[in-house]
């Protein structure tokens, strides 16, 4: 009998498919519980050689491919949404984490940002297949019906806590003086 | 006398260390205690005034009053000086100067002495609550003015590094001291003062006296519930504006740097998390992927090329049979007529098959003409698509 848990099959599928498994879900609790933790960093490791992450909020796994721009284009939104948020005064954050966003709203936000050539060279372009695709991957997920607004999940703190440690890092090079020869 | 060793020493320092540091707090600036408050002290706190002789902690001089061991002295400052808590300086001087008079009005006897700690107290106290009110508010206003302020990314650094200082050096201190889970915070030393000058007002025997520690207790409640006060701000309005204004901005900040390169995520010093992608079937093994991967791209990215179809040469000329019918009838006779149309035929076209020479060798059946066979002259014509072989025929002109 092998040590699996019954939804092992499911676990793997979803993770394996990029997609965040968010605390609340039962397959959440199964994969957090003693010994399935440390079965199942061992078994994405050595059979993918994918590192499993577990958070206090979601789970999900972290591949090697440097060749995927996934995340890449998912940053790219959330950074523009971000900032469009923050330049009409907005709490980004709270409305991020709290709020659900009109799909069309968002849409002619991103085209009148003055940054709009970046979305021209990524999957955002595609807006609606875009949402589609990380409504799959669990970080967003509509409202209602009608697929007219969406609003984030939990998994979106992946994001934020990216660009925190991103904007220490280029604290540190502002703090530190660089030394001539 | 006992035989003194160093973990003896060290275990009785252990052990009694909160006396010691009481003895320590209530010398004078000459390093002496009076005989009149050590028994006061010793009596109160029921310590066994042997042990501080044996352990040398004190030491008796001629007046009757007791010296501290500068050794020891020099090891419990060590001590203090290690354990004290990170303040800045006028917070520092304040938390200690409160410290040493209330220890300083437990053990005093004196009349004079005892009002003029607690004037001492009053004035520090009152100084240190205006102080930090003082403070708070100019740091809420400042924390409002920052939180507006501008949006580019110069700006957003300045604000993360003004958060960084006024969490590290302003909120965390202040946080400790008005912390009561800490045992060195002034929060808990004003407690103390409290409930002490509340005893007192009951106990004390002179009316002037009581008098004063009763206005203290009323003081010191009233500066009390302004610390909860400012505690209460501090603790839900303040940091968790710090916290929200650097957090926010460090992410802001960190999305711009971002945007600054977005297609060249390999060249930031963080690195991008990536997730797997979307599989129908699974690949067990990277070498597996690997080979697979190999293979297929020789499929990929192929030229294509188009072969046009040969348009077939349609050759549908058929010999018009009444000009040739007319030609024959003025080379009458003829006399190998199937070579006669090979002939005509050959100066017409180069391709000469079947058809055109069943068409042309036709006219034979016309009436206008009279055909005779010579037995046994057969021969062969080699046509484009065929061979035939046919008798020799002669042709006349017909009579009727």
């Amino acid at each position: 009998m092998l040590p699996f848990p019954d939804t092992h099959r499911e676990i793997t599928q979803q993770l394996l498919n990029g997609r965040f498994i968010l605390q609340g879900d039962k397959l959440f609790d199964t994969i957090k519980e003693n010994g399935n933790k440390e079965m199942y960093y061992d078994f994405f490791k050595r059979s993918f050689d994918y590192e499993l992450v577990i958070t206090t909020e979601y789970i999900y796994l972290k591949s090697n491919n440097s060749k995927e721009t996934n995340t890449r284009d998912f940053t790219i939104f959330l950074a523009l949404l971000c900032r469009e948020l923050y330049k009409d005064g907005k709490d980004f954050k709270r409305e991020i984490e709290t709020e659900s966003f009109v799909i069309e709203e968002i849409q002619n936000s991103l085209n009148d940002s003055s940054k709009k050539e970046i979305i021209e060279y990524t999957d955002i372009k595609n807006f609606i297949d875009f949402l589609n695709a990380w409504q799959r991957r669990n970080v967003i997920e509509f409202v209602g019906t009608g697929k007219t607004k969406f609003r984030f999940t939990k998994a979106v703190h992946l994001f934020f806590d990216y660009a925190t440690t991103l904007a220490n890092e280029k604290l540190k090079e502002v703090q530190t003086p660089t030394t001539e020869q | 006398m006992i035989r003194l060793t160093a973990t003896g020493i060290l275990r009785f320092l252990l052990e009694n260390f909160d006396f010691i540091e009481l003895l320590y707090k209530i010398r004078r600036e000459d390093d002496s205690i009076s005989g009149e408050e050590f028994q006061k002290v010793i009596t109160e706190k029921g310590f066994n005034e042997n042990k501080i002789y044996e352990y040398r902690i004190l030491k008796p001089i001629s007046n009757g009053d007791l010296i501290f061991n500068p050794h020891y002295k020099k090891f419990i400052e060590f001590l203090l000086k290690e354990t004290s808590l990170n303040l800045p300086e006028k917070w520092a001087n304040q938390t200690q100067l409160i410290n040493e008079s209330f220890t300083k009005l437990q053990v005093t006897t004196n009349k004079q002495e005892i009002k003029f700690y607690i004037r001492e107290l009053r004035n520090t106290i009152d100084e240190f609550v205006t102080d930090i009110q003082d403070n708070l508010a100019q740091l809420l206003k400042d924390t409002e003015a920052v939180k507006a302020g501008d949006k580019d990314t110069d700006e957003l650094t300045k604000r993360i590094l003004k958060a960084k200082d006024w969490i590290n050096f302003f909120v965390k201190p202040l946080n400790d001291i008005l912390d009561k889970n800490q045992t060195q915070s002034i929060i808990n030393s004003i407690n103390q003062l409290m409930r002490y000058s509340n005893d007192r007002k009951y106990e004390e025997d002179d009316y002037e006296i009581s008098q004063l520690y009763n206005h203290l207790y009323f003081f010191i409640d009233n500066a009390n519930k302004e610390l909860d006060v400012i505690i209460k701000h501090l603790v839900n309005e303040l940091i968790p504006l710090l916290r929200k204004i650097e957090g926010d901005s460090l992410i802001l900040s960190g999305f711009i740097h971002f945007l600054n390169n977005p297609f060249k995520p390999d060249e930031l010093p963080v690195p991008l998390t990536i997730l797997p992608t979307r599989r129908k079937n699974f690949i067990y093994s990277q070498t597996f992927a690997n080979d697979a991967s190999l293979y297929l791209d020789q499929f990929n990215n192929k030229q294509t090329y188009f072969f046009e179809d040969e348009k077939p040469d349609i050759d549908d000329w058929i010999p018009d049979s009444e000009h040739y019918k007319e030609l024959l009838k003025k080379q009458l006779p003829v006399t190998d007529f199937y070579q006669w149309c090979f002939e005509q035929l050959k100066e017409e076209t180069q391709n000469i098959n079947v058809v055109k020479f069943i068409s042309l060798a036709n006219i034979i059946h016309e009436k206008e003409f009279y055909a005779e066979f010579q037995p046994n002259q057969n021969f062969t014509i080699e046509l484009e698509d065929a061979f035939i072989t046919l008798p020799k025929v002669k042709l006349y002109a017909s009579i009727s």
